[in-house]
């Protein structure tokens, strides 16, 4: 059958537009369709159709590179940029309504959930840079939306427990080679200096962290996701306490002493990152 | 020894970095490509049509669809034209409307290259020979990259782009990158496809990134062009002149200027390095 080009071009334009009709065409199951239409259907290459609708979401998401450099360098270095914003564009609506701040937590909730997969482990150091950018993009929106300021601090918090150093990593995707360090979990704090009109971004210890979010109401941290644990041998799941698996997992189960506690409370009090009369 | 020739203007295409360097950097560029599309929306674009001379680019006409595009927006383009004083408007030998599975046309938002074949040679002729007579200004169309061998196609890009040239007066806006995007997904040698156009419909030509992921090589205005880009310019301009070169590097709202002020003066070379021959 000679195909008709007006009507391969609706079933191509149908292809790049509606993901339920994209993802029949990626089953080879297209639904039902005229003769004509069925012909350019078997003729697509699905595969590149769907690949090209990611490009035409990842052209359209351009201004998130400026709230996500990193992230977006970093799919891009190993390749993975366009199939990432394939998949967005046939798991999600790509065109989320409201804002830039919707789309940037539309495809961040996205990226996070392919960091967890296998595939996004190997990009390392991704999930980290990611909570990272996202750390800074959700204090920058809390101060660009007047946001109640949280317990005793001076201006928005947020906190992150990364496994690896966020700033090595995109320095080695900007030289152009993959991060090889060695992971090791640190905390960091980000803080709206609003009075200096600056976003800081400071490493802290277990124990600072701890105290933060003593004082921290609600879920204020962040960090890549946890994969689940592994059951032990014979088949068992993990039966050590909680408070232990959560201190060998890194996790902030900490009992900070009230003497250390009122000291890092002051010394958080002189930085200007908690309000004199507020700490614990 | 043949005549100088004007070299051709050299430009960028719009981005949010442009007004400010321009703004600092009058006679870095001689003029600034606009689209049509971001006239509609953005004060900074309009007030550049004060400061520099400008060139309407567009991507609404759908010149290669079925749906031809509405009045209502011909008309504006139109209006357009005659504000901004443009000597032609680049539009795209494409789609970015077709019919939808019910009465509704799809809009994709974005250029798609069509079939090529002579159904599509046909109604391409019609919208050109429609369109000039609406705009008022000539009408340019730009090579489209292609991802993947469209469904029903009977021609490639180059013998398609030689037919469209010869059923109507069209010019081209050639697209080099865009050209060397669809040689690599094409499986065709570039060079010698460049020999093979009818380059003297040239009157534009633009320069963009191209980089390759899941093994396929695509459009990037975020990075600088290659170097076998730059190889086409120098080819290009042998043998045809046109009147304007445009850099597109205007997906990032910021772009090292650095960087850009370079590639620039790599053109201006290019194009002054033609514009004598033995």
């Amino acid at each position: 059958m000679t195909l008709d080009a007006g009507v391969t071009t609706a079933v191509l334009a149908r292809g790049l537009v509606d993901r339920t009709f994209t993802r029949a065409l990626l089953r080879g199951r297209p639904p039902r369709l005229t003769p004509a239409a069925h012909a350019a259907a078997a003729a697509v290459d699905a595969a590149r159709l769907a690949l090209f609708a990611g490009f035409i979401t990842k052209v359209r998401h351009t201004d998130l590179f400026e709230y996500l450099p990193g992230t977006l360098g970093l799919l891009r270095h190993h390749g993975l940029e366009i199939e990432v914003f394939r998949d967005y564009f046939l798991d999600r609506d790509p065109q989320p309504r409201g804002d830039t701040n919707a789309k940037v937590a539309a495809v961040t909730a996205h990226f996070m959930r392919f960091a967890a997969t296998r595939r996004g482990r190997t990009v390392a150091g991704l999930a980290d840079v990611l909570s990272h950018e996202r750390c800074q993009w959700e204090v920058r929106c809390a101060v660009a939306q007047r946001a109640p300021i949280a317990g005793a601090f001076t201006g928005p918090v947020r906190i992150a427990r990364l496994g690896r150093d966020p700033y090595e990593v995109m320095a080695a995707t900007a030289r152009g080679e993959r991060w090889r360090g060695r992971a090791a979990v640190r905390w960091w704090l980000y803080w709206a200096d609003v009075t200096a009109g600056e976003l800081r971004v400071i490493e802290i210890d277990r124990e600072v962290a701890a105290v933060i979010r003593a004082i921290l109401p609600g879920s204020h941290a962040a960090g890549p996701p946890r994969r689940k644990g592994r059951k032990g041998r014979k088949g068992r799941k993990d039966r050590k306490p909680p408070a232990a698996r959560a201190r060998r997992a890194g996790a902030v189960a900490l009992r900070v002493s009230a003497r250390r506690r009122a000291a890092i409370v002051a010394r958080l009090v002189e930085a200007g990152v908690l309000r004199r009369e507020g700490g614990m | 020894m043949r005549r100088s020739r004007r070299a051709a203007r050299v430009g960028l295409a719009y981005a949010a970095y442009i007004p400010d360097l321009v703004r600092r950097r009058p006679r870095l560029v001689d003029h600034v490509e606009i689209p049509f599309e971001r006239l509609r929306t953005d004060p900074e674009a309009r007030r550049m049509l004060d400061q520099i001379p400008t060139v309407m680019h567009c991507a609404s006409l759908s010149m290669a669809g079925v749906v031809p595009a509405p009045e209502a927006t011909v008309a504006e383009v139109r209006g357009w034209c005659a504000r901004m004083d443009t000597p032609w408007i680049g539009e795209h030998l494409a789609f970015v409307t077709a019919p939808g599975p019910d009465a509704e046309p799809l809009y994709v938002g974005y250029t798609v290259a069509p079939p090529l074949d002579a159904e599509t040679l046909a109604r391409v002729t019609a919208a050109v020979a429609r369109c000039q007579g609406q705009l008022g200004v000539p009408l340019l169309l730009e090579n489209p990259p292609q991802y993947f061998v469209t469904p029903g196609s009977t021609m490639d890009q180059p013998e398609f782009l030689r037919a469209l040239c010869r059923a109507s007066d069209v010019g081209l806006l050639l697209d080099l990158s865009h050209f060397l995007i669809t040689s690599r997904n094409a499986g065709f040698d570039p060079f010698q496809a460049l020999e093979a156009l009818p380059l003297e419909r040239v009157h534009e030509v633009h320069l963009s990134g191209v980089r390759a992921e899941a093994g396929i090589a695509w459009d990037d205005h975020g990075v600088v062009a290659p170097p076998e880009a730059f190889e086409l310019l120098a080819r290009t301009l042998a043998r045809a002149a046109p009147a304007a070169i445009t850099l597109e590097y205007n997906w990032p709202a910021a772009f090292p200027e650095d960087v850009v002020v370079a590639e620039v003066a790599r053109v201006r070379r290019i194009a002054h390095g033609q514009r004598w021959r033995a």
